[in-house]
C-alpha cells in the first residue's frame, strides 16, 4: 500500500515537473518550491513510517560487523560505519552516547538502519533491558519466599519471585479499573499476566522475577 | 453325511458365537475405566478457548515498527463484549469494548516496547487470545 504511494507520489512529481516545463515561465516558483517541499516531506514521512528496528543478544563482535540473535533465533548482522554509526544506551531510561567498546557478547541490543537480506547497515545502536511477558493460572502461592508458581498457557509452569519492586495489580471485575494490591491478595486460582527481564544467561531457568505482575480475579470468571 | 451330524456341527458353531460375543462383551472395559485416575494433586489449568469467536486483530501499530512520537494509537478487531487488557514494561490499560473494532492510545518509553494485547471474550474462557508486538520509541533527531 505504502509502495503504492510512493509510486503516486513520484509519478505525480514527475507529472507536475513536466507540466511546468511546458507552462507560462510567469508561474509563480514560490508556489512550486513549497508544492515540491511539501511532496518530499510526505514522501520522507512515509519512508519513516515503514522504517523498522531488530533487536537481539549479542552472539559476535568481529572488527566493524556485530552479529546478534533476536527472540526468535534469527541472526542478522550490523555492519558499523566509523562516521555514520553512533552508540547509545538506554538502559537508565534516558539516551546517553556510548562506544563500540561499550557493547559486548551478550549484550542486548537495538539496530536501526536499511537492511539488505540479514546485513544491517547500522545507523544508531542502543544498548537496552529486554523483557518478555507470559500469562498463566495460579498454582501455588508461597508467602515464606514470595514466590508464585504459574501454569503457563502452553502447559509449562514456572515459578515467579515478586520483589518488593514488582508493580502488583488486580483488575476489578465491576469497574475494569487496576488496583494497586499487595502479595497477600494474590490467591491460587487467579489468572496472573506477568513481565519479566530476560537476559541471555538466564535461558534455562524456570524462575523469574517479576518487574509487573497484572491478577485477574477468578471471581471475574466465575461471575 | 446324516442330517444329525450336520444340524450338531452347525449347533455348536452357532453356540460358539454366541459365547465368544458374551464373552467380549463382558471384558471390554467402560468408558469409565478407561480413564486414568488423575494425580492426587490437582493442578489448575486455563480453560480452553472455543471456536467461532473473532480472532483478535492488531491493524496498527506493526511488529518492529519504529515510532518517533511518545504515544501511539493501537486499532483492531476483535470479538465484541471482551475485556482488552494491554500491558508493556511501562504502561497497562484494561478496556471493555462492546464493538468489534477498537483504538486505544497508549504510551511509551525510550527504546523497545513490548507490548502484550490480551482479550479475553468471555467469562468462561480463562485462556486469553494474545498478540505481542515490539514497538520501538526513539526521539526525532
Amino acid at each position: 500500500m505504502r509502495i503504492k504511494s510512493l509510486f503516486f507520489i513520484t509519478i505525480a512529481i514527475l507529472i507536475f515537473n513536466s507540466c511546468v516545463i511546458g507552462q507560462d515561465m510567469k508561474t509563480d516558483s514560490q508556489d512550486i518550491e513549497q508544492f515540491k517541499d511539501k511532496l518530499a516531506s510526505k514522501v520522507a514521512e512515509l519512508q519513516k513510517k515503514d522504517e523498522k528496528a531488530f533487536s537481539g543478544f549479542v552472539t559476535e563482535i568481529n572488527g566493524k560487523e556485530i552479529s546478534f540473535k533476536t527472540n526468535d533465533n534469527e541472526t542478522f548482522i550490523a555492519e558499523i560505519d566509523d562516521v555514520l554509526t553512533k552508540f547509545y544506551s538506554l538502559i537508565t531510561g534516558v539516551k546517553k552516547e556510548i562506544q563500540l567498546e561499550d557493547i559486548n557478547k551478550d549484550t542486548y541490543i537495538i539496530v536501526t538502519g536499511p537492511i539488505n537480506g540479514k546485513i544491517i547497515t547500522a545507523n544508531n545502536i542502543y544498548i537496552d533491558t529486554h523483557y518478555l511477558s507470559d500469562s498463566g493460572i495460579i498454582n501455588e502461592v508461597n508467602s515464606t519466599d514470595y514466590s508464585i508458581k504459574v501454569s503457563l498457557i502452553e502447559n509449562e509452569s514456572l515459578t515467579v519471585d515478586i520483589e518488593t519492586s514488582t508493580k502488583k495489580y488486580s483488575i476489578n471485575p465491576e469497574s475494569f479499573k487496576l488496583e494497586t494490591i499487595g502479595f497477600s491478595k494474590i490467591k491460587s486460582g487467579d489468572t496472573i499476566h506477568f513481565i519479566y527481564e530476560k537476559t541471555n544467561s538466564s535461558k534455562a531457568e524456570k524462575r523469574y522475577s517479576a518487574e509487573k505482575i497484572i491478577i485477574i480475579p477468578q471471581e471475574y470468571f466465575s461471575k | 453325511m446324516k442330517k444329525e451330524i450336520i444340524y450338531a456341527i452347525s449347533f455348536g458353531v452357532l453356540l460358539g458365537l454366541i459365547v465368544a460375543v458374551i464373552i467380549v462383551l463382558i471384558l471390554r472395559p467402560s468408558n469409565k475405566q478407561k480413564t486414568l485416575p488423575s494425580n492426587t494433586k490437582t493442578t489448575l489449568k486455563p480453560n480452553q478457548i472455543k471456536n467461532n469467536y473473532y480472532p483478535l486483530e492488531i491493524t496498527q501499530p506493526s511488529d518492529k515498527q519504529i515510532s518517533t512520537t511518545k504515544e501511539i494509537v493501537i486499532k483492531g478487531k476483535v470479538e465484541p463484549g471482551s475485556m482488552i487488557v494491554i500491558d508493556s514494561p511501562y504502561s497497562e490499560k484494561i478496556v471493555k469494548n462492546s464493538k468489534q473494532d477498537f483504538q486505544i492510545d497508549f504510551p511509551l518509553m525510550l527504546g523497545e516496547n513490548l507490548i502484550s494485547i490480551k482479550a479475553y471474550i468471555n467469562k468462561n474462557q480463562t485462556i486469553p487470545q494474545i498478540k505481542t508486538l515490539s514497538v520501538y520509541y526513539f526521539e526525532e533527531e
